[in-house]
């Protein structure tokens, strides 16, 4: 665990941590026999950066993040894994689901200790994997609920556990799939503040699926707008210039925020 | 409810109201209860009444005399005529639990085997729909003729009840389960052992559980029949023998304790319910 409180800046390598390159997708359809969903598409996300896909929907974000999970494979193109091609997923891309996806027969610590061995093949001792699974509660603030079941936790802290499961596995890239769309507003307002926390601190490569485009600004360093689909593909990729570590107060009553959002909004809707 | 609204109704108070609710409900079905048993032993009475004298129709009172008979009875053990009926009971529930659990035991693995590999469901669907719905007794002779053993035959009669309604009660409940669990099991590349014990074992029980409480319903309904006809021991034969002593209330009285068994059987595998986890 590097807990280090440096801003995530510039690259710290030239080879992308994960590239898009050239991907389609689509799926059988009733009528039409089939459907694309995301048009030619293509893309790459430095190490260290946080990147927010950003879109309509029906845009295929969703698709998209499972493609770079490597959960769906590409019709076409493919996916880069430190310029190594994406053909299964693995435990160096981690992924937040949309809803949390804890096994609701083990504890929270469980679910946390669950995904640390269930490849068998773990190199750290029990103790040191226990030690790893309360770090990680304590640092969403759970070391209080975590001998509790998911289904005695409130959304919010269900998604925390989730969060720290993922962040637990130590992977080189976290995915993650609007890990906040089902949380009521002010829990999601609270998690933002603890992603941007973790986020900064931990030396990692994040994607991001959102429809919040508050969201977007306030974690990112770079938003790619999906067009709306079908064939939807990157509309236009924009640059967060807020200085790191950012607090939200700062970032929102930045000069730039009022004209990036509207940018974006403007990009969203305009999008078929 | 009827709780009228006061004007200042306290919680406590409300409590009590709902209490008193409860307490009325209740005792206005034990009343009503004791209704229908009274009707339901006078019209029994009516009906067999002009029989009284030719001695077949089991009358309330020569059955409850018969009952009290069976049950102080119950542990005399002269073999081969005179064997009390918890030696019959005991015996069937033996069958019951030994064909059902061997049935449990191939159902479940089989069950989620298929439930995750289409291409082997497929394959085998023919099979289990042509097999199912034929009755467990149609299968007595074929294993009469192989086993050549009528305990082993009376066994393999009740697995073949239970297999069928655990198998596709696995399978269900293999497709019911979250595919979100098994994208979380590829993502941390847990191993098969892991994905099938830790998470599709676990995420499919209420699917097996409801196979295994159907399956052994079944079992008990089907091994009374099947003993009738193989059982040198057993609730059916000693229905069956009864019958031929033409002693008809002693068949209300194995109907009363099959039931009663019966009912506590699904009220303790009922109990697995309670592993199934809530979310």
């Amino acid at each position: 665990m590097t807990v280090t409180s440096e801003a995530t800046a510039e690259p710290l390598t030239a080879a992308p941590a994960l590239a898009a390159v050239e991907v389609t997708k689509g799926f059988p359809h009733r009528r039409r026999g089939f459907q694309r969903v995301l048009g030619e598409t293509s893309f790459s996300i430095r190490e260290g950066e946080f990147v927010t896909i950003i879109g309509p929907s029906g845009s295929g974000k969703s698709t998209l993040l499972k493609l770079l999970a490597g959960l769906e494979a590409p019709d076409s193109g493919r996916v880069e894994l430190a310029a190594e091609p994406v053909t299964a997923p693995s435990r160096r891309l981690g992924v937040v689901f949309q809803q949390h996806v804890l096994l609701p027969w083990l504890t929270a610590k469980q679910n946390v200790l669950f995904a640390l061995e269930a490849h068998g093949g773990s190199d750290r001792s029990a103790s040191e994997r226990e030690r790893l699974a309360e770090h990680w509660l304590e640092l969403v603030q759970l070391s209080e609920a975590k001998d509790l079941k998911p289904g005695q936790l409130s959304g919010g802290m269900q998604q925390r556990v989730g969060i720290a499961r993922a962040f637990a596995l130590e992977s080189e890239v976290l995915l993650m799939d609007e890990p906040l769309g089902a949380l009521d507003a002010l829990t999601r307002h609270t998690l933002q503040l603890q992603l941007l926390k973790l986020s900064e601190q931990e030396k990692r490569t994040f994607v991001l699926v959102t429809h919040d485009v508050d969201e977007a600004l306030l974690l990112s360093d770079r938003i790619l707008v999906l067009s709306q689909g079908p064939e939807a593909a990157v509309l236009k990729d924009v640059k967060v210039p807020f200085p790191r570590p950012r607090d939200r107060d700062a970032v929102e009553s930045s000069s730039d925020y009022l004209a990036l959002r509207r940018e974006l909004l403007g990009l969203l809707t305009s999008g078929s | 409810m009827t709780t009228t609204a006061h004007k200042e109704a306290s919680p406590q108070s409300l409590q009590d109201a709902a209490k008193r609710d409860r307490a009325a409900h209740r005792l206005k079905a034990a009343g009503l209860f004791v209704i229908f048993f009274v009707l339901f032993i006078g019209l029994w009475q009516l009906a067999t009444m002009g029989y009284d004298d030719g001695g077949l129709a089991p009358t309330p009172a020569a059955s409850w005399q018969r009952l009290v008979e069976v049950l102080s009875g119950a542990f005399t053990h002269n073999p081969p005529n005179d064997v009390g009926i918890v030696f019959h009971l005991v015996a069937s529930l033996q069958r019951v639990l030994l064909g059902f659990g061997l049935a449990a035991l191939v159902a479940i693995p089989l069950g989620l085997l298929l439930g995750t590999n289409r291409t082997i469901n497929a394959a085998l669907e023919p099979f289990i729909q042509v097999l199912r719905p034929v009755s467990p007794l149609a299968w007595l002779p074929l294993g009469l003729a192989l086993l050549r053993d009528a305990e082993a035959t009376a066994v393999f009669v009740i697995f073949m009840a239970s297999l069928w309604i655990i198998l596709i009660n696995t399978i269900d409940g293999v497709r019911r389960v979250n595919p979100l669990y098994l994208d979380l099991a590829r993502t941390l590349e847990a191993t098969s052992t892991n994905r099938t014990l830790r998470i599709l074992l676990p995420a499919t029980l209420p699917g097996i559980v409801t196979g295994l409480r159907t399956a052994l319903s079944t079992a008990w309904l089907v091994i009374v029949a099947a003993e009738m006809i193989v059982g040198n021991r057993g609730m059916g034969t000693f229905v069956w023998t009864e019958w031929n002593a033409l002693q008809i209330d002693s068949i209300v009285v194995a109907i009363l304790i099959i039931g009663a068994v019966g009912f506590v059987l699904d009220r303790s595998i009922a109990q697995l319910h309670r592993l199934i986890p809530k979310n």
